[in-house]
């Protein structure tokens, strides 16, 4: 019953996924499925398979949501044209991966606008892989169901103070000193993984 | 302050610019510190795959469910607007306001689950000490003195219960299901909550799955007359 459906304003969206809580999944859900026709104009444009598009369709939406929780969108451009935008690249982007065939390193994690000096980025761009990225997520099992949930909350771009009231803590500050503890942990796991037999 | 404190305050914008500026020169000279910030970086991006990879898992519905934009000829689409006005001012005027389930078991849990009653007798000590912290809203404390209750006592129905209760409460979806779940197959009792308390638990979790099963667990609570069956009935429209 598409007629039906009233229709979603950019604003609702926007202070949906703003609002937290059950309101940003039910928010996040509509964004997904109000701009889901993307994927098939992009199957075409770009000659790339259903679900590839759909990956990275899925891959720009999350994108969007980290930007409108953030506040990097701010709404000087509609929200479809920020998300067929930030859609369009990484659909480029897979065509550029396709016909390669091979991910550089450096584009595992682009670090451009993490760090203001070039030597203070390049520290830090080698010490990252595919492969570590990988080890890190099978890790994250091995940590505890409440530490896995708070570092994918973390990871999802919510606050402390946001994780606070999800996950029952007193205050933002004991969530911050919890999650760097969870964090401590992962590391200790991923260093023995890392040493050498 | 250890280095990973270091690393998460430079990334979350909590450095003045000098000590930004510091902390940048710090990575080129400290190998210990740039191996952090890899490990920091690298784990959020590890973060986001998952809750990605989950998200696909529920946005990413087969193609025929969802109506095409463009298909609809103008003329079709012409006569369905006409159609679809008149219905649409009528239901707009008589809708009933439905929350979404998962609204509903959120509302549940702030009105019936803010605090335990306190029973007198019968209760052992250390349960009635973890109501008591439930009940100041020392949710982690409560949780354990509960655990440890039932370390000796695996099948102690109430203590499944507020254990149950507490993980739910704490957000530890989960955790309060496998209770639940333990609480729900037990024999013999005779009124048993675990397979509302389980629905509620699922229906606040939210994974792809978790609608489902929270519509079976809530048939069961009204087909089987279990506590919750007035807030089951009502969920499930009936």
């Amino acid at each position: 019953m598409i007629f039906l459906k009233r229709s979603v304003s950019d604003a609702d969206l926007v202070a949906g996924i703003r609002a937290g809580g059950v309101q940003r999944r039910s928010s996040e859900n509509r964004l997904y499925d109000h701009y889901r026709y993307l994927i098939r104009e992009a199957t075409f444009k770009h000659k790339l398979l259903p679900e590839e598009c759909a990956s990275a369709y899925s891959d720009a939406v999350l994108t969007v949501i980290e930007h409108i929780a953030s506040g990097r969108f701010e709404g000087r451009s509609g929200l479809k044209t920020y998300l067929y935008q930030i859609f369009s690249n990484k659909c480029v982007d897979l065509v550029r991966k396709n016909s390669t065939n091979r991910e550089s390193i450096h584009d595992v994690l682009p670090l451009d606008n993490v760090f203001v000096a070039d030597d203070a980025r390049n520290a830090v761009q080698h010490l990252i892989t595919e492969g570590d990225i990988e080890e890190l997520r099978k890790k994250l099992t091995e940590i505890g169901d409440k530490c896995r949930q708070m570092v994918l909350a973390w990871g999802e771009g919510y606050s402390d103070e946001e994780i606070a009231s999800s996950m029952g803590y007193q205050t933002p500050a004991v969530a911050k000193t919890s999650r760097l503890r969870c964090l401590e942990r992962l590391r200790n796991l991923y260093a023995e993984l890392k040493r050498p037999l | 302050m250890n280095e990973l404190e270091q690393v998460d305050r430079f990334f979350a914008g909590d450095m003045s610019a000098e000590e930004k500026q510091a902390f940048e020169q710090e990575l080129t000279r400290n190998t210990g510190l740039a191996s952090a910030a890899a490990f920091y970086l690298q784990t959020r991006e590890a973060a986001r795959r998952e809750i990605l990879a989950e998200k696909r898992k529920q946005w990413e519905r087969p193609e025929e469910n969802i109506p095409s934009r463009r298909t609809l000829s103008i003329y079709v689409a012409s006569a369905a607007a006409v159609i679809a006005l008149l219905i649409g001012i009528g239901w707009w005027v008589l809708r009933p306001a439905v929350p979404e389930r998962s609204e509903l078991a959120s509302a549940y849990i702030a009105d019936h689950l803010a605090t335990l009653q306190t029973r007198m007798g019968g209760t052992p000590d250390t349960l009635q000490l973890g109501i008591g912290q439930y009940n100041e809203g020392h949710y982690e404390e409560a949780k354990k003195l509960f655990q440890q209750w039932l370390v000796h006592h695996a099948a102690d129905s109430e203590a499944l219960k507020l254990a149950g209760i507490t993980s739910l409460k704490l957000g530890d979806y989960d955790e309060a299901i496998r209770l639940f779940r333990r609480l729900g197959n037990q024999p013999g009792l005779y009124s048993n909550p675990g397979p509302f308390y389980e629905a509620v638990a699922r229906l606040r979790r939210h994974r792809p799955e978790d609608e489902t099963e929270a519509e079976k667990l809530l048939k069961r609570v009204v087909a089987e007359e279990l506590p919750g069956k007035a807030e089951a009935a009502t969920w499930l429209g009936q």
